[in-house]
């Protein structure tokens, strides 16, 4: 009895036992264990095996599109237009004359936004890279099946056909890494008209495999409408990046979006901009940005005055940075729904528009104050400064003084000089530096002016008059009987006949704000205008820079020191 | 006997799990005791410090800012400093703190390589983590502990007094250094600038 109790509490020990070091183990393991996403080396030990992992893994090919709203490179696009601007106002916006380069088109290889530029989109280029390899090597390894593999495979040759577009258009000449595995150390530039054939063959193949779903779980990815309007922009930039133009097949790749039937004009403008805008029948690719989950957005913060914080109840205050130039503004009919009133002595604005003019009120009532506006200072050389004409009112463009609405670029732009970008709904109470408008990147309205330029450029005016005339609809102004007219920043000018710039100026209104500018007026041979939309300017050293080299940006310094075998673009 | 030694050894297990070295537990209790411990560790880099009003961090931004040692910051958000000589590459830190009650509370630092391509491996984020993990046992002590988060992978911790530091890695780039006022961290931030600390869902911890 005695030896079986003893048999049996040995076993029970040994059992025991073994729980606790099998316990002690699962213990030890969970220690020690490192799941962490190691980005130098990519082994199949962490690459994502079922349904639910392959989507997780996709979302960072998407985290990627963060910086697009608001981030450098919509600072490089929208500032070096005819259509933004940061002033410099006094101490604000200075910082070592980097916004200011930009306006005046004389960047240079240590402003930071040129190297954000370039980690926007090698980053997302890098991410795609990464995830297409670990999908086909799932394949390879008979892990995945092909067919599952190849979706996903040709959404994240899409996401990087994105990324590589804008490395081509803002750089020009930039490396080629396509694969993750195997790429180079240091690689050299490859010329811009190679990239561009590079992306235009990989997406032709890509796309076509992408899902023709338009719903939830299409929302804020690409699909096959979003990959033809990728082609289509790349198309309709053909000539400026490869030298030969592709009006034809902007046309085609459009029709497939149109004649799908799957996206409409919205009847109000604005259902594209408002803080729950995710219903949108406009958009085809759209960035989910959100005040928790997917923060990025932060136009708000940037653009309004320091006292428009009582205007929406902000929860921080906004910074008296981003505005509009006043030409730009001007180019839209006062009857254009997508420019909004200004407030006014008597009221605040009564019609929201792309814009924040005028006097401006406090929610709780009464004029917002502005107790360090500018005060004149008329011996001020070389320009005297007349100071903010209402005083402490808060008036955002100085609405109705007679004054410019921006005095100068710097170094001394008065306090509330500028119109401010309202175009995306500033919620009551909001955060300014962490929006939840959704941001579309690809639009329905901007599918119609491409095709819409198109058929211009095809010599078939009247086609493009019907689609530019279906915008101007919704915006509730005339119909345009002719393309042609002056540009909105140089109406002195008479243009030649055949110009077109009714269609320039009507893509400004419509895509405003929405990181297009810089490409139209590169596409239109525009770009180099510079000297008739520029502010007048006094900080020592500034310069307006001119030639068809400033079309695409310089390397920075920092990403020219870490491979020998770049080449800095010429002219910088 | 026999029940009581399966008592013994299920409890021992618990035991085990609950109270043992597991990160999270690890993490918690070395909170705990910081907090009790009383002692005020303020202070965060260039002469900036938890409590400090808006207006003096406005104050000293400008003042590094005419020495040429600070800039206006990627994305138009941040504060840039370059690092030059402290990590194994050249290196660009954003900052931009969260002001509670108009102090600094939280300080939210990213980091990246300055010369990332996605042909150098050697710049991308788990090895610049491990390069600002051991630039900071220098400057705040050699007691990071690691733990390991469901999302954002292997994360360090330091907690002195009131102050945690957390450092993790956004993506294949950009690592984030976030120094927390863990006495103030209940209230709401006037302004977060960087979203969810990672290290705050650590009730997701693996």
């Amino acid at each position: 009895m005695k030896t079986k109790d003893n048999n049996i509490m040995r076993k029970t020990l040994i059992r025991s036992g073994l729980i606790a070091v099998l316990a002690v183990g699962l213990f030890t393991q969970s220690c020690t264990k490192l799941d962490e996403e190691l980005y130098s080396e990519v082994t199949p030990d962490n690459f994502f095996k079922t349904q639910e992992e392959f989507i997780s893994a996709l979302g960072a090919a998407y985290t990627a599109f963060g910086n697009y709203g608001t981030g450098d490179i919509q600072n490089i696009i929208e500032c070096s237009s005819d259509e933004a601007v940061y002033p410099t106002r006094g101490q604000d916006w200075d910082d070592g004359g980097t916004q200011r380069r930009a306006h005046l088109h004389a960047y240079g290889v240590e402003d930071s936004y040129i190297r954000g530029t370039w980690e926007f989109g090698f980053g997302g280029v890098n991410t795609a890279n990464r995830l297409i390899y670990q999908f086909t090597s799932l394949v390879e390894s008979k892990q995945v099946e092909q067919a599952v593999a190849d979706a996903y495979v040709a959404e994240l040759q899409t996401v990087r056909g994105f990324f590589y577009w804008q490395l081509v258009d803002l750089f020009g000449n930039v490396p080629l890494v396509t694969d993750f595995a195997k790429a180079e150390a240091a690689p050299k530039t490859t010329p811009r008209k190679d990239v561009y054939a590079f992306i235009i063959g990989d997406l032709e193949a890509a796309v076509p495999k992408l899902t023709k779903n338009v719903d939830g779980t299409t929302y804020g990815r690409m699909n096959y409408y979003a990959g033809q309007t990728l082609l289509a922009k790349l198309y309709l930039n053909a000539q400026v990046y490869s030298g030969t133009a592709q009006w034809d097949k902007v046309i085609t790749a459009c029709d497939e979006v149109i004649n799908s039937g799957k996206y409409s004009l919205e009847s109000d403008y604005f259902a594209n901009f408002n803080v729950n805008n995710s219903g949108s029948k406009e958009f085809i690719f759209a960035i989910p940005y959100d005040q928790v989950f997917f923060q990025g957005f932060n136009l708000a913060v940037r653009t309004l005055h320091y006292g428009s914080q009582d205007t929406y109840k902000l929860t921080a205050q906004p910074w008296n940075g981003f505005c509009t130039l006043e030409e730009f503004y001007n180019s839209y009919d006062n009857a254009d729904l997508r420019k909004g009133d200004a407030g006014t002595l008597v009221s605040p604005a009564t019609k929201r528009g792309n814009f924040i003019a005028g006097y401006q009120y406090k929610a709780s009532g009464g004029f917002v104050m502005d107790d360090g506006f500018e005060k004149p200072n008329l011996t001020r050389t070389p320009a005297p400064l007349l100071g903010d004409p209402d005083g402490a009112k808060l008036n955002l463009g100085n609405i109705g003084s007679g004054q410019p609405q921006i005095n100068e670029l710097g170094p001394q732009a008065y306090r509330q000089s500028g119109v401010r970008v309202g175009k995306w709904e500033i919620a009551i109470g909001s955060k300014p530096d962490a929006m939840s408008n959704d941001v579309a990147v690809f639009r329905y309205a901007d599918v119609l002016l491409m095709k819409a330029e198109a058929l211009f450029r095809k010599g078939n005016t009247a086609g493009a008059l019907t689609l530019v005339n279906q915008i101007r609809l919704r915006a509730g102004v005339s119909a345009l009987t002719t393309l042609d007219g002056k540009l909105s920043y140089d109406l002195e000018a008479t243009p030649a006949a055949g110009n077109g710039y009714e269609l320039f100026n009507e893509i400004g209104r419509e895509m405003f704000a929405e990181n297009h500018r810089r490409q139209d007026l590169v596409r239109w041979g525009l770009y180099n205008d510079i000297a008739k939309w520029a502010l007048p300017f006094y900080n020592p050293g500034d310069v307006i820079k001119t030639g068809a080299y400033l079309t695409i940006l310089p390397l920075h310094k920092d990403n020219l020191a870490s491979n020998p075998n770049l080449v800095q673009n010429p002219g910088y | 006997m026999k029940k009581t030694l399966l008592l013994l050894v299920a409890l021992m297990i618990i035991g085990f799990y609950f109270t043992g070295c597991s990160p999270k537990t690890k993490y918690d209790r070395r909170l705990k005791h910081e907090l009790a411990s009383g002692v005020r560790a303020d202070s965060l880099f260039m002469g900036f410090y938890f409590g400090m009003p808006d207006k003096d961090f406005y104050t000293r931004c400008w003042e590094l800012n005419k020495k040429g040692l600070i800039k206006q910051g990627g994305n138009n958000t941040t504060v840039e400093y370059e690092i030059r000589n402290e990590l194994r590459y050249p290196c660009v830190m954003n900052f931009y703190p969260s002001f509670v009650k108009g102090k600094i509370s939280e300080m939210p630092v990213r980091f990246v390589y300055s010369g990332w391509a996605p042909w150098n491996k050697e710049l991308t984020s788990d090895k610049l983590q491990i390069d600002i993990l051991n630039w900071y046992k220098k400057s705040f002590g050699d007691e990071f502990i690691e733990v390991e988060h469901p999302e954002k992978g292997k994360a360090f911790v330091d907690i002195s007094g009131n102050r945690r530091i957390s450092i993790f890695k956004e993506d294949e780039l950009h690592v984030w250094a976030v120094f927390t006022d863990m006495l103030v961290k209940q209230e709401k931030p006037d302004s977060s600038k960087f979203g969810t600390n990672p290290i705050d869902n650590l009730k997701d911890l693996k």
